[in-house]
């Protein structure tokens, strides 16, 4: 995250676009770590080869668009990650992958609302210095949540990570996917439904110390 | 806008999940971030590259190629071009032409008499009588050559101007030096004596004609060996004719004239008023024929044989080459009234 002295994205946007290459440096550097896991996690694991490949077209677009870009109504991420959200969806029509943008079109009633004892069997998630036992799980929890989102449908998949992953506000996110603020909540809550009873049914809880 | 209590919050577990999951540290490759910003330097150098050349030439060229810079100057190109298509092109006399305004006449009309009248004047002070006759000289020399060019009659036009504009200038200072006699009204035409003052707007009138009567319409009699021209006559036609004016002023020994009495030799001041007569006159078929009396008869003779009958009536003049078609020129009747005294003192 950029300190409160750093110039803001769009000030180095507008810098990028009156020709200042070192402004993108910044936005890069910036923004790179997070876009690369955003592209990778959105593509699966069956298209992970393509990661690079939509990583680079997504900045040659912040490239090529820098002197159209304004900065009216969203800010420089939202529209970088409505970037790549767009090049992920044609990457994924290439290959030959139903992308259905309508997240609710499979998902009949209200989601599932978790109650508060559904984890009670795992370990506080800000601890400091876990030790090797909680590290265990929780990185057996990061592979088995990857492999939950990989169930969740490529809009409710992109609105998880949006707000869980990358910090995107949640009207952030409906500007980076192009919907409702009603749309994207629900889809944040069905996803967020679906990825815990993944992970409830298939994460065995901590037997030990730790436990919340 | 979302307010806090609308943001669901964020899964403490899930995220944490996220964190250590395998991919959590995946990040780009160092060639991958490389080229991409390799790619974003290049193409910012590449814009710029254009606004920093700082050579003249290209600043102007890029400045140029601005479209609305391109459209004007296009603009522009297309004007001159016309204009240099148009220079040398004789003004259609068949268009109706606008009358001036009242100012201009008035403006117009005292000097107006001096530039014709004091040329014919024999009392004309030396001065004017002088810068008439460079004038007319110049007229006659620019006119002079058959095979004239474009160039030629151009030049002749603007000699004419010249001459005209020198002609009024003096007539202006001579007008100044009395400055007991007003300028005449406007648009009021006198009646017409022979006498100066009261033919100024007649003059006015005079002047108004000359631009198209310096064609030299009145050199279908004086013409060598050109046939009378067809009433439409082409432009080119009209400018063969004003080259064949000058035959009474550059061989003026050749030329004798008649009026009344016997044939007499050519003088300036008769060569002078042909050229003014030339100015203001614009001929045209005659669809009438002179009156028997109340007219001044003037023959001119080249070489020993009859080559022109000039006859000036109270409001229109003839001129009948030698077996040629007569032709003739309405006058306003002051106007004719100073062309005829102007002549008989030309003509002792």
């Amino acid at each position: 995250m950029p300190t409160p002295d750093a110039p803001t994205d769009d000030a180095l946007m507008a810098a990028y676009a009156g020709g200042s290459a070192a402004a993108f440096e910044q936005l890069y550097a910036r923004h790179q770590a997070g876009l690369y896991r955003f592209v990778r996690r959105l593509l699966g694991p069956a298209l992970n080869a393509q990661t690079d490949e939509v990583f680079q077209d997504t900045w040659l677009r912040v490239v090529q668009a820098r002197a159209r870009w304004q900065p009216q109504g969203a800010s420089f991420r939202t529209w970088l990650y409505t970037l790549a959200h767009h090049r992920v969806i044609d990457m994924l029509r290439r290959s030959g992958r139903e992308v259905s943008l309508d997240a609710q079109a499979d998902d009949g009633d209200a989601p599932w609302e978790p109650d508060a004892t559904a984890w009670q069997g795992w370990p506080a998630p800000a601890s400091a210095a876990p030790h090797s036992e909680e590290l265990a799980f929780w990185r057996r929890a990061g592979e088995q949540l990857l492999a939950c989102l990989e169930q969740l449908p490529l809009p409710q998949r992109s609105a998880f990570l949006l707000h869980h992953d990358d910090g995107l506000a949640l009207d952030e996110v409906a500007h980076a996917l192009e919907v409702g603020f009603e749309t994207a909540k629900t889809r944040l809550r069905y996803a967020m439904s679906k990825l815990r009873t993944c992970m409830g049914a298939h994460l065995a809880p901590l037997t030990g110390g730790g436990t919340r | 806008m979302t307010t806090p209590h609308d943001e669901p919050p964020r899964d403490a577990w899930l995220r944490e999940a996220l964190r250590h999951a395998p991919d959590a540290d995946a990040a780009p490759s160092a060639e991958l971030s490389a080229a991409i910003l390799r790619q974003a330097r290049d193409a910012v150098k590449v814009a710029a590259r254009p606004a920093a050349s700082s050579h003249p030439l290209l600043q102007l060229w890029s400045w140029l190629a601005r479209p609305p810079v391109a459209a004007g100057f296009a603009t522009v190109m297309v004007a001159t071009l016309v204009g240099v298509m148009w220079w040398d092109k004789p003004l259609d006399e068949t268009l109706p032409r606008s009358e001036p305004p009242a100012a201009t006449v008035a403006q117009s009309s005292a000097p107006a008499p001096a530039s014709i009248a004091t040329p014919l004047a024999e009392a004309a002070p030396p001065r004017a009588q002088e810068e008439a006759a460079k004038a007319a000289a110049r007229a006659a020399k620019e006119a002079a050559p058959a095979t004239t060019a474009r160039r030629d009659d151009a030049r002749e036009r603007a000699s004419t101007e010249r001459s005209r504009s020198k002609a009024s200038d003096e007539s202006r200072t001579r007008s100044a030096a009395p400055a007991a006699t007003p300028p005449p009204p406007a648009a009021s035409p006198a009646p017409a004596p022979a006498n100066e003052s009261p033919a100024k707007p007649a003059i006015a009138d005079a002047r108004d004609d000359a631009a198209a009567v310096q064609r030299g319409a009145a050199a279908q009699g004086f013409a060598k060996s050109a046939p009378a021209p067809a009433p439409a006559a082409a432009p080119a036609q009209r400018r063969q004719e004003a080259a064949t004016l000058t035959p009474v002023i550059d061989q003026p020994e050749r030329w004798t004239w008649q009026r009344g009495g016997a044939e007499k030799a050519m003088t300036p001041g008769l060569q002078r008023w042909l050229v003014q007569l030339d100015r203001v006159v614009r001929w045209q078929p005659a669809d009438t024929a002179p009156p028997a009396d109340g007219v001044v008869v003037l023959r001119l003779w080249r070489d020993g044989a009859l080559h022109a009958t000039l006859q000036l009536g109270s409001d229109t003049a003839w001129l009948t080459p030698a077996g040629g078609a007569p032709v003739m020129a309405p006058l306003s009747p002051a106007t004719a009234a100073v062309l005829q005294a102007a002549l008989i003192a030309a003509t002792p």
